[in-house]
């Protein structure tokens, strides 16, 4: 294919969406907000794996025992009970390490901590996270356990609205998906009315009913990239403007890559184009159909 | 070239063509004469099945039709309408283009050729007007360099001149007989116009009540 007749191709389609602006235009913005929230929810999941990650590992049981009783043994012994599936000591030691990040530039508070009176600790998991209450109930009972804290009520929380968020995200993509679809569909099947005295011409004239639908096709496709390009410039924007503040504020929480941020970008492109492509593929059947 | 035989079309419980056996041969001029509703034009549509639904056999070059996928068969004619049928947002060049671009030609390939029938018809210097700008007897021109362009061996017009004035249309006339003898073209002209058949001496074929026949 030589540049002129990319260039005719390109002039078709332009007149194409230019006969029909409005609705060219609510598809590209339907497809630029679907991608661009799509991107955005992609960019967020791969950079905050990690904390999701650390997040999970925080509901778990923590058993705080008299100083007088050997850990060990009693990590042992609650290893053998069916509703833990870990248990694991936790020293003074390893516990103020895992906090050290919590007080950098503040060292002098993670020293008074270093001179207190700190009991050795059992972390648990347990097998199912739904009987903890009760289970806790029991240990609590027990002499030689001073406390018990169960589970990490904040961590429990946003695991439970990143799932929710998850959840409605991805009701929230596919209606915005569906509407975009919706409105290339609209638009494509608009300019099929416009155009079909330029279809019928191209027809008697000897044109297979492929290459009369090749340009439309091109033209969904088109709509599609115009849209996406946008949205990906806006996860751009979103990841310099707002993740990357935030990253260098919460370093041990975040973690987006350069990488994430161009994968994201192009599988941002790719998805709206084959958006605007399927739904002109299919507001074009009937044209195959009846050709 | 072409042979209809027993070709009948109804319309509902009228019969539009019945039983109508008709033979144009490869290179031949012919008029295809008849008052409006006498069917001319369903037989023309028959030809470039933009009608399918008929009984009897219509046989291009030896095939019958139904056996040649429809684009295949309209690449083997020019088709050229009363109202033109140009598109209004391209060029003329454009227009004339766009047969050869169907063929899956290049531009490259394209631009000699329409060039030279634009030229031939008089309408070089007007090859990037836009249809608009055109008089009715330049669009029709650019209709006939768009039906030629692929050198079909049947050129099929469906009145050709009857949105034009008398004089126009001698001349879109007068341009169709010299391209015939030029490019050794069969052409099937459909008109209502005694006064064209009176110029233009050819075979002319009457249609009347759903028969056709060849005028003495």
């Amino acid at each position: 294919m030589n540049n002129q007749r990319v260039m005719y191709m390109l002039r078709d389609a332009r007149e194409g969406i230019m006969r029909n602006l409005g609705a060219a235009t609510s598809a590209a913005l339907l497809i630029f907000v679907a991608m661009a929230f799509c991107g955005i929810l992609l960019l967020v999941r791969l950079g905050v794996g990690d904390l999701m990650h650390y997040l999970e590992s925080q509901v778990t049981m923590k058993v705080y025992l008299d100083p007088s009783v050997d850990t060990e043994a009693v990590a042992k012994i609650l290893q053998n009970n069916s509703y833990v599936k870990t248990a694991e000591v936790e020293t003074k030691e390893q516990m103020l390490e895992r906090l050290s990040f919590f007080f950098t530039g503040r060292e002098h508070l993670l020293l008074s901590f270093q001179e207190s009176d700190i009991p050795d600790a059992i972390r648990l998991e347990l097998t199912d996270k739904s009987q903890m209450g009760l289970f806790a109930e029991q240990l609590g009972g027990m002499k030689e356990i001073i406390k018990v804290v169960y589970p990490q009520k904040f961590a429990e929380t946003i695991l439970k609205w990143s799932e929710q968020i998850n959840q409605y995200g991805i009701l929230l993509l596919a209606l915005f998906v569906i509407l975009a679809f919706g409105m290339v569909f609209i638009a494509m099947s608009l300019a099929l009315y416009q155009r079909r005295r330029e279809i019928r011409v191209r027809m008697l004239i000897g044109a297979k009913p492929a290459q009369v639908r090749g340009q439309f096709l091109f033209e969904g496709w088109l709509i599609g990239l115009i849209g996406s390009l946008l949205a990906a410039i806006v996860v751009y924007f979103f990841f310099t403007g707002l993740l990357v503040p935030l990253q260098l504020q919460f370093p041990f929480a975040l973690q987006f890559s350069m990488n994430g941020v161009y994968f994201t970008m192009v599988a941002v492109v790719v998805a709206g184009s084959l958006v605007g492509l399927a739904a002109s593929y299919v507001s074009t059947r009937k044209l195959i159909d009846h050709a | 070239m072409i042979r209809l035989q027993d070709v009948s079309k109804l319309y509902g419980q009228r019969a539009i063509l019945q039983n109508l056996q008709f033979h144009l041969g490869a290179g031949e001029f012919a008029f295809l004469q008849g008052r409006s509703g006498s069917g001319k034009s369903t037989l023309l549509k028959l030809l470039y099945r933009d009608i399918e639904d008929f009984s009897g056999q219509i046989e291009i070059s030896g095939a019958p039709i139904r056996q040649i996928p429809k684009y295949e068969l309209r690449r083997q004619m020019g088709i050229i309408f009363q109202s033109f049928e140009l598109l209004e947002r391209k060029t003329v060049m454009e227009n004339v283009a766009l047969a050869g671009e169907v063929m899956g030609k290049t531009w490259e390939q394209i631009k000699p050729e329409a060039s030279r029938l634009l030229e031939r018809v008089g309408l070089k210097g007007l090859k990037d007007c836009f249809p608009k700008q055109l008089s009715g007897g330049e669009q029709q021109r650019v209709a006939i360099v768009r039906a030629l362009l692929n050198r079909p061996s049947l050129l099929l017009a469906d009145e050709p001149t009857g949105n034009l004035d008398n004089e126009t249309a001698l001349d879109v006339m007068r341009l169709l007989k010299e391209l015939h003898e030029e490019e050794q073209t069969a052409m099937l002209i459909v008109t209502h116009s005694d006064t064209l058949i009176e110029q233009f001496p050819a075979k002319t074929w009457v249609m009347e009540n759903g028969q056709v026949r060849e005028h003495e």
